[in-house]
């Protein structure tokens, strides 16, 4: 018995002894579950099974997202060009990358992402994990490469020891898009005084805003037919007549179909009081100029939404709307310390 | 003793279990080739040629991926060689070798491309790092803001005025990749034996000189000499037609 007890630790040394061995002293790293706190209103996201949250996944993410390691020169972060005073965007008509380089497209808000189905204004990215890379790889952005990055940061002892931890791997690609797609996906936002009021707190809103929610929902003005849902945003993709030419085609460089020209994912509306300037291409200074540009109807597109149209409502009921769209602001959100990098 | 007899069984089991299957000694071998060349001359980057336009043309980046490589057996039974791998013909010559059954076969298989299956929003990082689709093995064949794979790769430089001795300063760049571009050669009437006793060659070659013209279409790189297929996917196409229409069997 002894003997064959033996011989099957031999056996079971031989089937292990060609996997890596695992790093021994990470006595002082125990990963836990990390419980994401849902938005009364809001569904349960979908996240991604090799990506479950734990604190250490999304400490872990959190360090990556603040390190300028990840651009060429060591000049910019992720928190660059998302900054949490404006809802993770940047107010920026276009980003600045490395070297001063101007971006192409307004920087997106970073928050409510569990529930994309698709990233970037076009659609072109199926998932956040694969989403880190656009901005690591853009030569307007970042300019990197995540192989160097993970190369880097392998030589950081603390990097080592907690993506050993989190993901039972050294930094490598894998480690460094789930470990910043875990810390995105904790940055969720729902508690605006709109939220509060549809929780029951009717005081939460002034006159002016119940005013302006009750014309935004309406069929009127149509505009909770792209911006609605706890999003309030579609998942969608638009021409909303921002021009009779696009620069950019939208969502047309990912389908390479010209019913998709000029056609721009439906960002949401929460926290868009802080997000200035406006449009993929922040060609939009302030929130007054973009009602201005929906009532007008914007400029004549053959593919334009047909929902996009001269709107006959009154500059009091305009200002009623931006009062609304302001108390779409979630103050908890932008100022939670626990979405800071470590001092 | 016993315990001596133990360590070596399990010495032995160590070695072994790392070991890829061993040949089986019924397998021929066939040696896969792939050779670029401009018009008559051996093709490397980084070399000068003369395109059909005259102009004077330095390729920096030659790269594509080849899949669902596969012999076609006599019967009309398909034996997969390949599935996938990204071939970098910089220097002019790739050669891979793969065992195969005796007998007669009467042509191969291959794409160009990366099947849809393992193209559109797929990941890279789930691949080890030797395996052509990973972000290592992709070597810049990926697109990380539109997720997907770049077919080929052709690019450099050219000096328009066709000069000896100018400065070869505009670039061309072709990009192609998307699903709609992937293309299948089957030459079903390139027979071949292979044999236990000696290696089979394959030779694939392309003609480098042909990715600018056919008899039906010239793509003149002072117009149209950009392309990452999102933005111009016609010239990602005529690109396409072009660089499938130059590839021969030796």
């Amino acid at each position: 018995m002894r003997k064959t007890g033996l011989l099957v630790l031999m056996i079971a040394f031989a089937a292990v002894s060609c996997k890596k061995s695992p790093v021994e002293d990470l006595s002082i790293l125990v990963d836990e579950p990390y419980y994401l706190t849902i938005p009364e209103g809001f569904t349960n996201p979908d996240i991604p099974e090799d990506n479950q949250l734990t604190k250490l996944r999304v400490e872990l993410g959190k360090k990556l997202f603040f390190d300028k390691n990840l651009s060429v020169d060591g000049s910019i972060s992720c928190g660059s060009c998302h900054l949490q005073e404006f809802a993770f965007s940047d107010g920026r008509a276009k980003s600045i990358g490395v070297d001063g380089r101007p971006g192409r497209r307004n920087s997106p808000v970073l928050f409510n992402l569990a529930w994309h189905d698709r990233l970037m204004a076009d659609g072109g990215v199926p998932s956040i994990e694969l989403q880190v890379m656009v901005p690591l790889h853009d030569e307007l952005e970042m300019a990197s490469n995540i192989l160097d990055v993970s190369a880097v940061l392998n030589e950081n002892e603390e990097y080592r020891n907690l993506a050993m931890a989190a993901y039972n791997r050294d930094v490598d690609p894998f480690v460094i898009t789930r470990a910043i797609a875990a810390y995105e996906r904790t940055l969720v936002s729902g508690n605006s005084r709109y939220d509060q009021f549809l929780a029951g707190n009717l005081n939460a809103l002034s006159t002016s805003e119940k005013a302006g929610m009750d014309l935004f929902f309406s069929d009127r003005t149509s505009c909770s037919s792209c911006h609605g849902g706890f999003l309030l945003a579609d998942n969608e993709y638009h021409n909303i007549g921002l021009s009779e030419s696009y620069e950019d085609a939208g969502r047309e460089l990912i389908t390479l179909d010209g019913n998709d020209n000029g056609k721009f994912k439906t960002p949401t509306l929460r926290n868009i009081a802080l997000t200035a300037p406006y449009m993929h291409d922040g060609s939009v200074e302030s929130l007054e100029e973009v009602l201005d540009h929906f009532i007008s109807g914007g400029f004549n597109h053959p593919v334009k939404d047909d929902r996009i149209r001269n709107l006959d409502i009154t500059s009091v009921e305009k200002q009623s709307i931006i009062d609304f769209l302001g108390a779409l602001t979630d103050i908890e959100f932008i100022e939670n310390e626990e979405f800071r990098p470590r001092p | 003793m016993k315990r001596a007899i133990y360590f070596v069984i399990a010495v032995t089991l160590i070695l072994t279990s790392c070991k890829k299957k061993k040949q089986t000694e019924e397998d021929g071998i066939v040696n896969i080739n792939m050779s670029a060349y401009f018009d008559s001359e051996a093709f490397a980057v980084g070399n000068v040629y003369t395109n059909v336009d005259g102009y004077r043309v330095r390729v920096d980046d030659f790269k594509f991926y080849i899949s669902e490589l596969a012999a076609i057996r006599n019967d009309g039974v398909l034996i997969p060689l390949i599935d996938i791998d990204l071939i970098n013909l910089g220097s002019g010559y790739s050669t891979s070798s793969f065992e195969l059954a005796p007998g007669n076969y009467r042509g191969i298989q291959f794409s160009i491309g990366v099947p849809p299956e393992l193209n559109k929003d797929q990941d890279p990082t789930v691949y080890p790092n030797d395996h052509p689709l990973s972000v290592n093995g992709a070597q810049g064949m990926f697109w990380s803001w539109n997720t997907g794979y770049i077919f080929v790769k052709f690019e450099g430089k050219a000096d328009l005025d066709g000069v000896e001795g100018n400065e070869i300063l505009s670039p061309f760049a072709f990009h192609c990749g998307e699903d709609l571009l992937f293309r299948t050669h089957v030459i079903d009437n390139y027979a071949f034996t292979v044999s236990e006793e000696i290696a089979t060659p394959i030779d694939i070659r392309f003609n480098v000189e042909k990715f600018f013209y056919s008899d039906n279409d010239t793509i003149d790189i002072a117009v149209n000499n950009l392309t990452h297929t999102s933005g111009n996917l016609p010239l990602a196409e005529r690109f396409t037609d072009l660089f499938n229409l130059a590839i021969e069997l030796e």
